[in-house]
């Protein structure tokens, strides 16, 4: 009886999956791509349906210390050519600055702005920076749970940076692929701010590379959707491709 | 067949050259000067080829009611190559120096467009000129070469943009040879010690960006330009959410019997406050101040109006879908107790059309500068299109 307790409790210790474990193999499964150069759509709706489009270019830079990313506006008109140089440092805040066509200007920005809405969308600057599972903390063990019929852990995140608009994160993460799929972000006050959905993914060289994420603010009934028109990956990028030259 | 390979390499060309283009159309109300209409816009190209990178720049200013506020200018044409860990520029250009939101002392390679707005930060020039720059890491070092001083054109009292009194000659007047250039090293530099701080250190020898109006003759003034060594630092520091400017000058004015060695300093603070309600505020705090080193010359530096002043403003955006934004900033004169207050609103009405209103109240004090503009208020709406 002993022993058959004793397998058990072994078999549930193999088994198990933590939260931190499902983030980091979910975090490599997307990861390796060295460098990339993406072209993007984002479309905005308001509560009354009516549609805006933005549209730009993503170039992003794998980094032990932090990834580094360039985003260049590219419509509407107004504010094409603007840029925005992000460098990821990881429990910290990121070194951002802003390049302004119309000034020639290079502008530092502060990088607490975690919570900013991103080009009035209803992604905020963290939505759309690097999801390295380090900076987050998770709680205890990931849940499999069902949804539309398929199996996914479940694992609450809870972001490190303290100038974060989220008090938590619930993500639903793909048994079989560790491909996040669903998540349920909630504000300082607990109350559920946005619901997101990873919609579609494409594999690129054996890496998985979204193309399409959907969210939506349970608070306004906003919503706003990233689509990945263009994504080359291994893209030869180097350092200087992401130093403030590149802002002028 | 001639025409076939014409429009053929025409066709070729337009696709190689990226084109911006914007027009406005504006109208000015004014409380003491007649109101005006006014078109106006620039159209930005750029164009690569094997060797190096084009690009041109012009703009053009259309009033009903002030001929002189009629041009059509070609800003910039300047060439650029970059290579590994240099860049070159040479032709004429605008560049931005600074780190302040309201006035920036710093900015010194460009004269200002007072024919457009003198109140408008990106109504600057294009100087020609050389620029050559080596990058090491997050530092760089630059050597800027101005090759001339040109005129500068301003506005009569026939307009509501002028400041004077009298008639002005717009020949500049020069300490030198109009030719003489003016060199500028900067070097460029962080800082991850205590705080993350950036870095700016400009040298310039040649003539002054600011210039002060000498009399020609009776009831004529002109422009002067004179020569100085000039010495800069540029710097921000993050900390927390909050960003903190600095600018700062000494200026030692060689051979020159009616200007004096002077010093600027300005610094500010900048913070954001993010997601309210979906909205971002952003407040900004700034102090200019002017030291006359030399005080029995002080006066032919009347054209400094940033002389202990502060500026306030806050900035509104509403993160909707139009893009709204809100601007409202006051500068102060702590000394003549002048105020300047300008409220701005900005809505992208459908994609690539912007709508903007503008107020402008200006109050100055007797027997200042600001005196010779006069107490007035001005109202502006305008229309971009932007393709």
């Amino acid at each position: 009886m002993k022993k058959i307790v004793l397998i058990l409790a072994f078999a549930v210790g193999v088994f198990a999956h933590s939260s931190l474990e499902v983030a980091r193999k979910s975090y490599e499964s997307m990861s390796g791509y060295i460098s990339s150069i993406s072209r993007t759509t984002m479309v905005l709706k308001n509560a009354q349906g009516v549609e805006n489009l933005r549209k730009l270019e993503i170039k992003k830079m794998e980094n032990i210390e932090g990834d580094k990313s360039l985003l260049t506006f590219l419509y509407p008109l107004d504010i094409k050519d603007t840029k925005l140089l992000s460098f990821e440092q990881i429990a910290a805040d990121d070194k951002q600055w802003l390049y302004l066509p119309a000034l020639k200007r290079v502008k530092r920005i502060s990088a607490s702005n975690k919570s900013g809405s991103f080009m009035a969308s209803e992604f905020s600057y963290e939505d759309i920076a690097s999801q390295n599972y380090e900076n987050y903390t998770y709680e205890g063990e990931a849940q499999k749970v069902m949804r539309n019929a398929e199996e996914f852990f479940k694992i609450t995140r809870i972001p490190k940076n303290e100038n974060s608009g989220y008090s938590k994160q619930i993500l639903y993460v793909e048994t079989k692929t560790y491909l996040v799929k669903f998540g349920e972000y909630f504000d300082k006050q607990e109350k559920l701010l946005k619901e997101v959905i990873f919609s579609e993914y494409q594999k690129l060289d054996g890496i998985y590379r979204i193309k399409k994420i959907e969210m939506k603010n349970a608070q306004t009934q906003k919503s706003s959707m990233l689509i990945w028109e263009e994504d080359v990956i291994h893209a030869n990028l180097s350092e200087n491709d992401f130093s403030q030259r590149v802002l002028q | 067949m001639i025409r076939v390979v014409f429009f053929l390499s025409f066709t070729l060309l337009l696709h190689a050259i990226e084109y911006k283009s914007d027009i406005t159309s504006k109208y000015i109300s004014y409380d003491s000067f007649a109101n005006e209409s006014a078109m106006l816009g620039s159209t930005k190209l750029k164009f690569d080829n094997a060797l190096f990178t084009t690009n041109v720049s012009v703009e053009y200013f259309y009033s009903s009611e002030y001929k002189e506020r009629r041009y059509l200018l070609l800003n910039e044409l300047y060439l650029r190559k970059d290579f590994e860990d240099y860049s070159f520029t040479f032709g004429k250009s605008v560049r931005y120096f600074g780190e302040m939101e309201g006035f920036n002392i710093a900015d010194i390679y460009n004269q200002k467009n007072y024919i457009l707005d003198s109140f408008d930060k990106s109504a600057k020039l294009g100087s020609w000129g050389f620029f050559g720059s080596k990058y090491f890491g997050d530092e760089s070092l630059e050597i800027g070469l101005k090759f001339y001083e040109e005129d500068q054109k301003y506005p009569t009292d026939k307009t509501p943009y002028t400041s004077f009194s009298m008639e002005y000659d717009e020949t500049l007047q020069l300490s030198d040879k109009r030719a003489t250039p003016t060199l500028m090293l900067i070097y460029s530099f962080v800082s991850d010690k205590l705080i993350q701080t950036q870095n700016k250190i400009i040298l310039l020898h040649g003539y002054d960006n600011k210039r002060y109006f000498l009399p020609l003759k009776q009831n004529t003034i002109a422009q002067y330009a004179y020569q100085v060594n000039k010495y800069l630092l540029l710097s921000n520091a993050v900390y927390k959410e909050t960003i903190f400017k600095l600018e700062s000058s000494y200026t030692d004015v060689l051979r020159d019997t009616n200007m004096g060695d002077y010093a600027q300093l300005s610094f500010g603070a900048e913070k954001i406050f993010y997601d309210f309600d979906g909205a971002d505020i952003g407040l900004y705090s700034e102090y200019y101040r002017y030291i006359y080193l030399q005080n029995s010359l002080k006066n032919v530096a009347i054209s400094e109006l940033y002389d202990n002043d502060a500026f306030v403003a806050v900035k509104l955006s509403l993160n909707d879908v139009h893009s709204s934004e809100i601007k409202g900033g006051i500068l102060y004169d702590l000394h003549n107790h002048e105020e300047v207050y300008k409220v701005e609103v900005k809505s992208r009405v459908v994609d690539g059309f912007i709508l903007n209103a503008e107020f402008l109240r200006i109050l100055p004090k007797a027997n200042t500068l600001f005196s010779a503009v006069g107490e007035s208020t001005r109202c502006t709406f305008s229309l971009t299109y932007n393709f």
